[in-house]
């Protein structure tokens, strides 16, 4: 698993690549927590790398939601590969969440 | 004609991989499609991962794990000597609440039952044993 970010107009778009699963949730949840911590509160998860996604990852993304909603902020997903998409429906994540087919529809509507 | 694999494993989070490993090699050698490897791999480390939180809470026990391929459906069967837990009597999770204040427990056991066709739960002499089913010709992704 392996995090990268990129500031673009007031949002902060997150690329999440690899795996995510019981063995690296928690530095998932750690290293999302220093990276949004005073920057924008617009968040998008590029997720068009990340190859696999257990619940354990739907569970950090729903904490992480919890910390950017405490600050006012918003986080959106985008760039689902089709695993990672059913997974997300199966765990009820199409449901509570913004999803995107790419960055810019992502980023556009952060900044509506 | 049918292909029988087994892996017997340390129940630890170090493991994952050689899991996963193991479930992609035994099935693409059936020539399963990818989607199904997938959706297995999620179904058994979701599992495994309950034997390590539930079966085993204070420490490293052993699993084993039998993928049985035939034309038409995949049997798993996935054994540990841990501490009798069903994980089948976990409530089901409420997925449709919101997104920030929904509980989460119960959702691996939610998704390997969304993923598989069957899913039974038996002990017996002193061993948890799951069984999982999948076929091939089904509807479901």
């Amino acid at each position: 698993m392996e995090i990268k970010t990129e500031k673009r107009d007031n949002a902060q778009i997150i690329l999440v690549s690899g795996m995510l699963d019981a063995s690296n949730y928690q530095k998932f949840e750690e290293d999302i927590s220093l990276l949004i911590q005073g920057g924008p509160d617009k968040i998008v998860f590029n997720l068009s790398n990340l190859e696999y996604m257990s619940s354990a990852g739907v569970r950090a993304f729903l904490k992480t939601n919890r910390t950017i909603k405490s600050k006012e902020g918003v986080m959106v997903f985008c760039c689902l590969k089709p695993f990672i998409k059913e997974v997300f429906e199966i765990a009820g994540l199409d449901v509570g969440f913004k999803i995107f087919a790419d960055v810019e529809s992502a980023v556009q509507f952060l900044d509506a | 004609m049918s292909s029988t694999y087994t892996l017997a494993t340390n129940a630890s989070l170090k493991e994952i991989s050689t899991i996963a490993e193991f479930i992609t090699s035994s099935l693409t050698c059936s020539g399963v499609m990818e989607e199904i490897i997938f959706a297995i791999e999620l179904a058994v480390d979701e599992i495994t991962n309950n034997i390590m939180m539930y079966a085993y809470p204070a420490g490293e026990g052993t699993m084993k794990i039998m993928i049985d391929v035939s034309g038409t459906d995949i049997s798993i069967e996935i054994r540990d000597q841990g501490k009798e837990f069903n994980p089948l009597l976990f409530p089901p999770p409420d997925i449709s609440s919101n997104s920030d204040e929904r509980k989460i427990g119960g959702l691996g056991i939610h998704m390997v039952r969304s993923i598989m066709d069957k899913v039974n739960y038996e002990r017996r002499d002193g061993q948890n044993i799951l069984k999982l089913n999948k076929s091939l010709s089904g509807t479901k992704p």
